[in-house]
């Protein structure tokens, strides 16, 4: 309702605004200055164009040698254009299309522009060196003594004819250089290998100078070729004649402008008039309202007006009132509180303490309002004498509270003997809340310990007395009955009615301290005073929750005393107590104060122990409690010597309860008798069950390689050289047919296969698997060049393996040369002859052979070179900590180089950053794999790797 | 007293109304012949005289605004910049170290790791572009990254300014610099300011290159010589050594392969572009000032100078530098590092 009357009064100052904004616009488009400006801007880009063309040529042309004044010159034509575009003065955007075509025509010539001279600048830096790098890698093959004459002579044309190109090249010049090196590149294989690198390196130079010279030429005919000039003269037109039109334009608008504000004027002096009448009448509204009422200002506190019923109510005259602030009218001690607020801005309703020009304190309820008064902010107060209805408050209050805080229980029942009130005390002695109690009946606390007739007695004597008291059995929220004491008095109001019941009462029970004391016996034994057999299993139980849920272990021992009857029998039955007394002693003081020593009877004593890191601790304390009763026990004349048989169980592998940890620690304490007394035993069930688990996974992998739950993955290997991805080596995966298991790594699963021989199936199956899927992808035309495949040592141990490889590159149809072995160590070193007989073979099939984790085992150095390796595999543990390790890069330097030496190629494992992999390059490492390069990925994944080359 | 405060609001109406009118009329009669506006001044549009060196000298002093300067300072060190109070733009570019924080990554708020190294915050005003990828044209349009970039101060303008608008004296401070309240452009441009006037004139390169006989040793000018002659002055020219264009990190053989080929970091400019073309370009790194800001490369993956120079030389140029040669050229670059006469913070 308000809000669309402020709208409709809104609207016509709005389309007013709107009408002015929209005049001044269009009359103040023109600007002399910003035309000026604009055509030194459009010059200027000219200009600069130029300019820039010519720097670019003095730059392929060696005159400049650095590139700071042609990115000084492109950003200079950038901040014209900015300045066209965005800047102050702005040309676009403003209603003219044509304006703006031709200007997004000059930005998209800029920026091509500036697309190519990047371009120019990379390509320039690099031809560069290129042109100076050919000749010196020219050079260094020629002094090459073992470089062959007509090699040489070959390399001089190719240098003559490179070094020409600077001259001005054409299209056949370039073709007739690119079948050189075609050519040349064919050499290397024929070459030694010192020659054959630094031709290869000549060739990559060369190859550099004719790639980055054809780009140049063509970038830079392009950048000559931009057509800024022409955009920028079409811009030039275009803003004339829209310059022509505005101008014409904006002369209207002036006219206009000029009116509406005569027109403005002229209402502006009417408004002024009517305003000074209408004032009038809210002054009376605040004059006249029966609340005082008055006006301060919030920073200095001072009364800015005041009306009738202020001056009536606290008795100050106006004048006076006026030369006050509101601090005199608080009582002095409220002047802080009040500054503060004051701080506050907006409207309050609050009650405030006031002193009347009388003295007399009074309350008053406060409802203020900022607002603009004038030049600055006033504050309006509205002031309700609240006085009488506080005091009344107030002592409500007191009652209420020394009510709720009595030490005896208090209930108030209206009328129809409703629960009205209850306070604390009751709460505490019946157990229910004020909640639960609220708006029960008077009866709800009643025990069967009264008939129905005692009640009645009761109420009809309150009836007639008014009151009654006396002893009452009642029945606690948890069903306990206590005897109580309790007073109900009626409550009358004037009129003489009962309007309210108040029943007051205190619980007369006693705490029963004997009962505590049986509780005791209970639970302990009487001759230690320690814990007995109930007592320890709830402790024990109470141990295994608290186990549960830190994921800590519990140790049980069952101790028994060896030959204790023979002390009893031989010193009577006051020395056995006093033995067992000590025994108690000494037990305690092996253990810690929140772990429990209990007697279970006769020589028979327990400990539980908890917070166990691993089950040895537990054995610890069977050590240390041996330890302490080796000691002499004095009793009386005597010297006694006893040892103990000690019964070991740990929470959770030797049972799950207490009863179970107790019996399994007695039959464990009952194995260590027969072993000899005097010593511990563990009770382990683990052994059983995790001879169970084995066969249950054994059974598992039987039955996966049947259902063919076994699949590959597949890791990149890549060459660092050439970035090429070279090989993928073949990794198992076990896809567990349970929901959520997933795929299973190998870790898990491999060990269990190679103790129980699944091992040597599951490895052909690999081996098959990942021949075929090399020969798919040879078929593809997309296969890398090997595909590497791990053999276990049990296969490499079958007699027959080289015929069953055979068979298996037969049935595959896939060539011996693609595959690649990978074998450990370990395995060629348990027996090196035989190792030498099959590699031997394997070899002279055409199969390649590595050795994996190159540098864990044991390895002679002889034996490696009488082995028809190809490869050596550093292990991943050597990578990982280059650069940090000094000893890592060492060894990976080391076995770089003894492969060099053994003309074998090397590959690194486990390769996870950029500066293991530069590290690497460069001391030689000729291929690598790892997560930085490629994960283990499954045959689609590897398929698209090897589908798309990279972008380059 | 006469009171009139219930009228006081609509007898503003008119009085109002006359000054719209008075202003438009005036404003409509006139004319305006307001001068030209300054433009900002830009270090890119120093001209080098032509000289034989492609390397020139830092101006000793560049005429900037002292007061943005002197906002643009405070700014820079304001931990309220970022989102939790915790990251201020020196935290990762520490004048007190050359301008960066030394770490492979630089860490954001809450602890966060990015992505890239920081590059060091001197004499970035002679930088073409800014970020190692480029994608900000101007030292103005880089400081919009660091402040959203969610690992790094994890902010927004919004947030921020209400931060700042708190402050006892920022407002005043903006009013006085820019006759307004406090905006993101005037935070972008007294930030870039300061960050102009963040240059180290007078190495002792500089002094040699102003003639100064004595200023570099006989193994330090050979180390230029072998600068120059292996090739690293094809990129590494200008007044800054660099930070002029962009180039491909491995031109010889690929330095990314396999799947860090595509990791985003390493994208360079075609993460900005978007264009194939321009994968693993970088901006060449300004090499100012580089003996103190190590770990190098994008990603502050290589420790050393040693290992930079040959790494660069190895994948760019296609050359095994000796360690002989490796040494003389550190001993130049070391030459590099200049003096920033500002204040301390």
């Amino acid at each position: 309702m308000i809000a669309s009357r402020m709208a409709a009064k809104a609207a016509p100052a709005l389309l007013v605004a709107a009408l002015l904004a929209y005049l001044l616009i269009n009359a103040r488009s023109i600007d002399p200055a910003a035309h000026s400006r604009v055509i030194a801007d459009l010059s200027r880009i000219q200009e600069l164009d130029s300019e820039l063309d010519e720097v670019v040529l003095k730059l392929r042309d060696a005159l400049l040698n650095s590139y700071d004044p042609l990115v000084a010159t492109l950003s200079r034509i950038k901040a014209h254009q900015r300045d066209l575009a965005r800047g102050e003065h702005a040309i676009v955007g403003r209603g003219e299309a044509e304006l703006d075509d031709a200007m997004a025509v000059v930005a998209r010539r800029l920026e091509e522009k500036e697309a190519l001279i990047e371009r120019f600048k990379s390509r320039n830096a690099l031809l560069k060196n290129s042109f100076h790098y050919f000749p010196l890698s020219v050079e260094v093959f020629s002094a090459d003594a073992q470089a062959p004459a007509e090699l040489r002579a070959a390399l001089d044309t190719l240098l003559r004819d490179v070094l020409l190109l600077r001259l001005g090249a054409t299209q056949s010049d370039y073709e007739l250089i690119g079948l050189q090196i075609d050519r040349l590149r064919r050499e290397p294989q024929r070459q030694a290998p010192s020659p054959r690198a630094k031709l290869e390196n000549v060739l990559q130079h060369a190859q550099q100078v004719l790639a980055h010279q054809i780009e140049l030429d063509r970038v830079v005919r392009d950048i000559t070729a931009t057509d800024m000039q022409r955009a920028a003269n079409s811009l030039r037109e275009a803003y004339d004649r829209a310059f022509e039109r505005k101008l014409k334009q904006a002369n209207l608008y002036r006219f206009i402008l000029l009116i509406v504000s005569m027109g403005l004027l002229a209402y502006a002096v009417s408004t002024f008039r009517r305003v000074r009448q209408s004032e009038d009448r809210y002054r009376r509204l605040f004059e006249q309202h029966p609340h005082p009422m008055w006006l301060y200002d919030p920073a200095s506190l001072a009364f800015l007006a005041v009306n009738e019923s202020a001056v009536r109510h606290y008795g100050y005259s106006r004048q006076e009132f006026l030369s006050m602030t509101l601090k005199d009218l608080r009582p002095a001690e409220d002047v802080p509180a009040l500054l503060q607020a004051a701080e506050r801005p907006g409207s309050q309703g609050n009650t405030f303490r006031h002193r009347k020009k009388d003295g007399a304190l009074i309350h008053v309820d406060i409802a203020s309002r900022d607002f603009q008064f004038s030049d600055r902010v006033a504050r309006l107060v509205l002031a309700n004498d609240v006085t009488e209805k506080k005091q009344a408050e107030e002592q409500l209050r007191l009652a209420a509270s020394a009510l709720e805080n009595a030490a005896e229980g208090v209930m108030i029942y209206s009328e129809q003997r409703r629960i009205v009130f209850v306070n604390r005390a009751f709460t505490r002695i019946t157990g229910y809340s004020v909640a639960e109690a609220m708006g029960q009946s008077a009866d709800f606390l009643r025990s069967t310990e009264h008939d129905a007739g005692f009640y009645e007695g009761v109420w009809s004597q309150i009836r007639d007395t008014g009151s009654w008291q006396g002893e009452l059995s009642r029945r606690r929220k948890d069903g306990a009955l206590y005897p109580e004491w309790r007073s109900i008095s009626a409550v009358r109001d004037s009129a003489g009615n009962t309007t309210h019941f108040v029943a007051v009462f205190s619980d007369i029970s006693q705490a029963n301290e004997a009962k505590e004391r049986l509780q005791f016996l209970a639970h302990h034994d009487a001759l230690t005073g320690l814990p007995n057999r109930v007592l320890f299993k709830e402790r024990v139980q109470e141990a295994l929750n608290r186990a549960n849920r830190h994921g800590s272990l519990v140790g049980v021992l069952f101790i028994d005393l060896d030959r204790f009857k023979d002390i009893n029998d031989s010193l009577g039955h006051g020395m056995g107590d006093q033995l067992l007394q000590a025994v108690t002693t000494r037990l305690k003081a092996c253990v810690r104060a929140t772990d429990t020593v209990a007697r279970l009877g006769g020589d028979e004593f327990t400990v539980l122990v908890e917070d166990l890191g691993e089950s040895q601790d537990a054995a610890r304390v069977a050590e240390k409690v041996r330890a302490a009763l080796a000691d002499a026990f004095v009793l009386g004349d005597h010297q006694v010597f006893v040892s103990a048989s000690i019964g070991v169980t740990c929470y959770p592998q030797d049972g799950g309860d207490a009863e179970t940890l107790l019996k399994n620690a007695d039959a464990a304490m009952y194995r260590a008798k027969e072993s000899g007394r005097d010593n511990f035993q563990f009770f382990s069930a683990e052994m059983n069950a995790r001879a169970l688990d084995r066969l249950v996974m054994t059974n598992n992998l039987r039955a996966a390689l049947e259902r063919d739950e076994f699949l590959l993955h597949y890791q990149p290997i890549f060459d660092l050289a050439s970035g090429r991805l070279n090989a993928v080596e073949a990794l198992v995966r076990w896809q567990h047919p349970k929901e959520g298991e997933g795929l299973v790594p190998p870790g898990r699963f491999i060990p269990i296969a190679e103790e129980s021989g699944l091992i040597a199936p599951i490895g052909e199956w690999v081996l098959k698997t990942a021949c075929a899927q090399m020969k798919a992808w040879i078929d593809a035309g997309i296969a890398p060049r090997r595909m590497a495949v791990n053999l276990s040592a049990r296969q490499f141990k079958q007699k027959d393996l080289t015929q069953r490889i055979a068979a298996i590159l037969q049935e595959t149809g896939l060539a011996p040369q693609f595959l690649e072995l990978e074998i450990t160590e370990s395995m060629v070193m348990a027996d090196p002859a035989e190792a030498e007989k099959v590699l031997g073979q394997l070899h002279d099939s055409g199969i390649r052979l590595a050795i994996d984790d190159f540098g864990t085992g044991y390895s002679s150095l002889s034996y490696l070179k009488r082995f028809p390796i190809d490869y050596l595999k550093i292990d991943r543990s050597f990578v990982r900590d280059i650069p940090q390790n000094t000893d890592d890069i060492a060894i990976a330097r080391s076995i770089i180089a003894l492969a060099k030496g053994l003309d074998l190629r090397v590959i690194a494992e486990g390769v996870e950053t950029q500066e293991q992999r530069t590290f690497l390059d460069m001391e030689g490492c000729e291929e690598a794999q790892g997560y930085l390069l490629g994960k283990p990925a499954d045959a689609g994944a590897i398929e698209r790797m090897l589908r798309e080359p990279h972008a380059r | 007293m006469p009171i009139r405060f219930i009228a006081v609001k609509r007898a503003a109406v008119p009085l109002v109304l006359l000054g719209v009118a008075l202003v438009i009329l005036w404003q409509a009669g006139l004319t305006l012949l307001a001068p030209p506006s300054q433009a900002t001044f830009s270090p890119l549009a120093l001209h080098p005289e032509p000289s034989a060196e492609p390397i020139s000298p830092i101006p000793q002093a560049l005429p900037l605004d002292e007061r943005k300067i002197a906002l643009g300072r405070r700014l820079f060190h304001d931990l309220r910049l970022s989102r939790d109070n915790s990251v201020a733009c020196a935290s990762c570019h520490d004048l007190g170290k050359g301008g960066v924080d030394g770490l492979q990554q630089s860490v954001g708020i809450g602890g966060q790791r990015g992505d890239m190294n920081a590059p060091t915050v001197f004499n970035s005003g002679f930088n073409f572009r800014q970020f190692w990828n480029g994608r900000a044209a101007t030292l103005e349009d880089q400081v919009d990254g660091p402040v959203h970039n969610a690992k790094e101060m994890g902010s927004s303008w919004p947030e921020v300014i209400a931060k700042l608008a708190r402050d006892a004296e920022y407002p005043a401070q903006f009013r006085a610099v820019y006759g307004t309240g406090i905006e993101p452009a005037h935070i972008r441009d007294a930030i870039a300011e300061f960050e102009r006037s963040l240059i180290t004139p007078d190495s002792r390169f500089d002094k040699h290159l102003r003639g100064e006989r004595d200023a570099l040793t006989r193994d330090e000018v050979r180390g230029y010589q072998l600068f120059k002659r292996y090739g690293c002055i094809a990129c590494h020219q200008g007044v800054n050594v660099g930070g002029n264009l962009y180039e491909r990190l491995g031109v010889m053989q690929p330095y990314f392969i396999g799947e860090s080929d595509t990791v985003a970091a390493n994208l360079g400019r075609m993460a900005a572009s978007g264009n194939p073309e321009d994968i693993h370009m970088f901006k060449v790194p300004s090499l100012r000032n580089v003996a103190l800001t190590a770990p190098y490369f994008h990603d502050g993956s290589v420790a050393t100078l040693e290992r930079a120079v040959f790494i660069m030389g190895q994948y760019q140029l296609g050359v095994a530098i000796p360690p002989g040669d490796v040494a003389l050229i550190i001993k130049f670059l070391n030459t590099l590092t200049g003096e920033y006469a500002g204040a301390a913070p």
